[in-house]
């Protein structure tokens, strides 16, 4: 599996008076709480994405010629007004428009870089077999399959109908989400075939297993053909009681059943690695929750408008009534 | 605004509105339950008439009331009086009634104004007796009417099932 990384705005603010550094202390850790990563570098003006500096200092011209081609510069200055290489700020910044900025270059960021690793992560594994993939392809093609990995019962798959048949619990099938896939035997069946081995066994939905697969295996690879930049909507959310879920689907599902989004902006929106992002997609298309095409488009995202109280009290309700295990 | 410190349960009679009130609580719910002397009587002894009340207390000694509406239509006066102040709505839906669908269609239709300014979670109760719909036709419907709300199978007696439908209502709430 490929490791996916958080975006983090670095930067440096090298010769910056105590105030401007009070005010640009307090809006990283205020914009650390709504999860926008930003890190003050301490001496790395090469490294850092973004230069903060006093324009009007004695520092001010020297630090603009050794910043490096790309670096972005955001300046305090008396007169904010230099032209468009430049972010400027009138001094004292008010932190409110410096959180903005901030927010808005983290924002930018984080979509390019959700970006390299949908691309590097398609072209890494290209091809490759999963467990999500055969069963995808068994609900798409309406095959029939046997299949088994050491420490669990077989498990016929009947793609027509979009049931399993398997003396497995829901225990002793996570075997099949946990092996290698080199470690799954997989053999495709005829109709007459499944229905003499299956004869007997326990009938359950195809969907709760391919839901589970499709989050367990995806490792963040968006399924072939599919584009991070089209927007989706969920049609319906789903059912978290029966399938498995961790609290993050939550979040996602919410802010996906209520607008549409493209998964980039759904990553943003969300503050959650784009891996979680594109494994509860892939999963929720499986299991046909997932409404795209023309008919659907993205506008700007919208944050939800909730006052800091109610927002406080939602989590104390949700942390009182939180789950087991 | 008024404060939000309430969740609203509603849904037609038997689909489990005090269980699943008794399933998170703190303390037993208050009940205005009697003796059903109607077709009630063929599904449960007794029904609530008023409301059913209890509690859960926050780490800081608030509280957040749970209040249940009754069940039968008769007494849908009560309805909007109960959902004021409400956070949002855990409809629940008996999956063995004649028309299950009908009864959600029904709550969403009376709670509509609620539902568009607040949050609604369905849970979908006795499920594998007669099973008169499946998760996927609650689905259908909601999408049909274009309401994505979180449809979830529950037992009210699973204090982890009715916590999942809370949380479900706050995450909609949030994002």
């Amino acid at each position: 599996m490929m490791t996916i990384r958080l975006p983090e705005l670095q930067l440096a603010a090298p010769f910056l008076g105590m105030h401007e550094k009070g005010i640009l202390a307090t809006a990283i850790k205020k914009l650390a709480q709504d999860g926008v990563r930003v890190r003050l570098l301490p001496g790395s003006l090469r490294e850092a994405h973004l230069l903060v500096f006093d324009l009007d200092s004695k520092y001010g011209q020297q630090i603009l010629k050794v910043s490096r081609a790309g670096q972005v510069k955001l300046v305090f200055a008396e007169q904010p007004n230099h032209g468009t290489n430049l972010i400027a700020l009138a001094k004292p910044p008010a932190p409110a428009a410096l959180c903005d900025v901030l927010r808005r270059l983290f924002s930018k960021m984080a979509a390019q870089l959700a970006e390299q690793q949908a691309a590097t992560a398609t072209a890494a594994t290209a091809g490759t077999q999963t467990l999500f993939s055969v069963l995808l392809s068994a609900k798409e093609q309406g095959e029939y399959l046997r299949i088994q990995a050491t420490g669990c019962p077989v498990v016929y798959v009947d793609g027509v109908q979009r049931v399993i048949a398997t003396a497995a619990t829901s225990g002793t099938l996570r075997k099949l989400y946990t092996v290698p896939f080199e470690e799954l035997r997989v053999q495709i069946l005829t109709r007459a075939d499944y229905a003499n081995a299956s004869q007997g066994l326990l009938l359950s939905p195809l969907y709760s297993l391919l839901w589970t697969a499709g989050v367990e295996c995806s490792g963040g690879v968006l399924l072939p053909g599919h584009n991070a930049y089209q927007a989706v909507k969920l049609r319906a959310w789903p059912n978290f009681s029966r399938d498995n879920f961790v609290a993050s689907h939550l979040k996602i599902a919410a802010a996906l059943a209520r607008q549409p989004l493209n998964l980039i902006k759904l990553a943003e929106l969300t503050q959650l690695p784009f891996e979680a992002i594109v494994n509860f997609y892939n999963a929720s298309y499986a299991v046909d929750l997932i409404d795209a095409g023309d008919k659907i488009s993205a506008a700007e995202p919208e944050q939800r408008s909730v006052s800091d109280e109610a927002r406080s009290l939602f989590s104390r309700i949700a942390q009182r009534l939180s789950l087991r295990g | 605004m008024p404060m939000l410190d309430k969740i609203i349960f509603t849904g037609p009679v038997g689909a489990g509105k005090t269980t699943a009130i008794a399933a998170i609580s703190d303390a037993p719910p208050v009940s205005t339950d009697v003796r059903c002397t109607d077709d009630t009587i063929k599904m449960k002894n007794t029904t609530t008439v008023a409301m059913d009340y209890s509690y859960i207390s926050l780490d800081d000694g608030a509280r957040i009331h749970l209040y249940g509406t009754p069940g039968q239509e008769r007494f849908n006066f009560m309805w909007k009086i109960l959902a004021r102040g409400g956070i949002g709505l855990v409809l629940l839906v008996n999956r063995d009634n004649a028309d299950p669908l009908g009864n959600m269609e029904f709550y969403l239709d009376e709670f509509d104004e609620f539902a568009r300014n607040h949050a609604v979670v369905i849970g979908v109760t006795r499920s594998g007796v007669l099973d008169q719909a499946s998760i996927a036709d609650f689905q259908q419907r909601l999408y049909e009417r274009k309401q994505i709300f979180p449809v979830f199978e529950v037992d009210a007696r699973n204090s982890d099932d009715i916590k999942l439908l809370v949380q479900a209502l706050l995450a909609s709430l949030q994002h």
